[in-house]
């Protein structure tokens, strides 16, 4: 179970940290935040094109997609097609398998 | 399947794989900034729903066998069969002397592939029996 992440204060940061520290995950910041759009606009289209393969089959919820080539977080890495009922339980897991101990989730979706 | 919607779905689906080929790379990369794993959380897709299907198939597997039955042999003043059925959506009329093709025909309804009709015509093209339909 992963922690609960805690939120730093502005203050927190400037007076707790070193410069160098905050330079770095500043910048490290900015990425994540860059590719988490990146991976979101990725989703949509994978939505659209699923939307479209149901509808050239004309029917919706039967079609065996396939899992994905490589481990991305949400997908059992096992599994040969997607498991459908699976986005209730939406999964937290990264593309490592390691279970993160403790980040901050506020820019991930 | 017909060949060209399978070309497509293959179409649409290389695309979906190359984009859950860079969602890999952007996850594994967001780690690396992060120093560890990044609690990424996986938003909704329509694979995730679990479909019913259609009762509409079943009643058209179900009327097609009753469909099936009712192809009889030509009477002599019969020269062919004439059917009406609809595919993808688009409505097709097909004239067949023999009943091999007709009974490929009936046995691959589904969702996607209905008979609406099925009558025997004379050498004028006139209808003398419907048997199915109309």
């Amino acid at each position: 179970m992963a922690k609960k992440p805690s939120t730093l204060s502005f203050r927190d940061i400037v007076l707790g940290a070193d410069a160098e520290v905050i330079r770095q995950a500043h910048e490290a910041r900015v990425q994540i935040d860059q590719l988490v759009e990146e991976r979101q606009r990725a989703y949509d289209r994978i939505a659209e094109l699923e939307t479209q393969v149901e509808d050239v089959l004309g029917e919706t919820g039967v079609f065996p997609f396939p899992a994905p080539p490589l481990p991305v977080a949400g997908f059992d890495p096992k599994a040969d097609t997607v498991t459908r009922g699976g986005a209730k339980k939406p999964a937290a897991r990264p593309a490592d398998s390691a279970t993160p101990a403790a980040a901050e989730d506020d820019s991930a979706e | 399947m017909p060949e060209v919607p399978q070309i497509r779905i293959n179409a649409l689906l290389l695309e979906r794989e190359a984009l859950f080929v860079r969602i890999h790379g952007i996850e594994r990369a967001a780690s690396v900034l992060l120093r560890e794993p990044y609690p990424f959380t996986r938003p909704p897709l329509p694979s995730d729903v679990r479909g019913k299907r259609k009762p509409a198939a079943r009643v058209a597997r179900h009327d097609g066998a009753a469909t099936k039955a009712s192809l009889r042999k030509l009477e002599p003043e019969e020269t062919a069969y004439r059917v009406t059925y609809r595919q993808f959506g688009q409505t097709r009329v097909e004239t067949h002397e023999s009943a091999d093709a007709l009974r490929t025909l009936l046995g691959a309804q589904s969702a996607q592939l209905q008979v609406l009709t099925l009558e025997t015509v004379d050498a004028n093209g006139a209808v003398k029996a419907v048997l199915h339909g109309g």
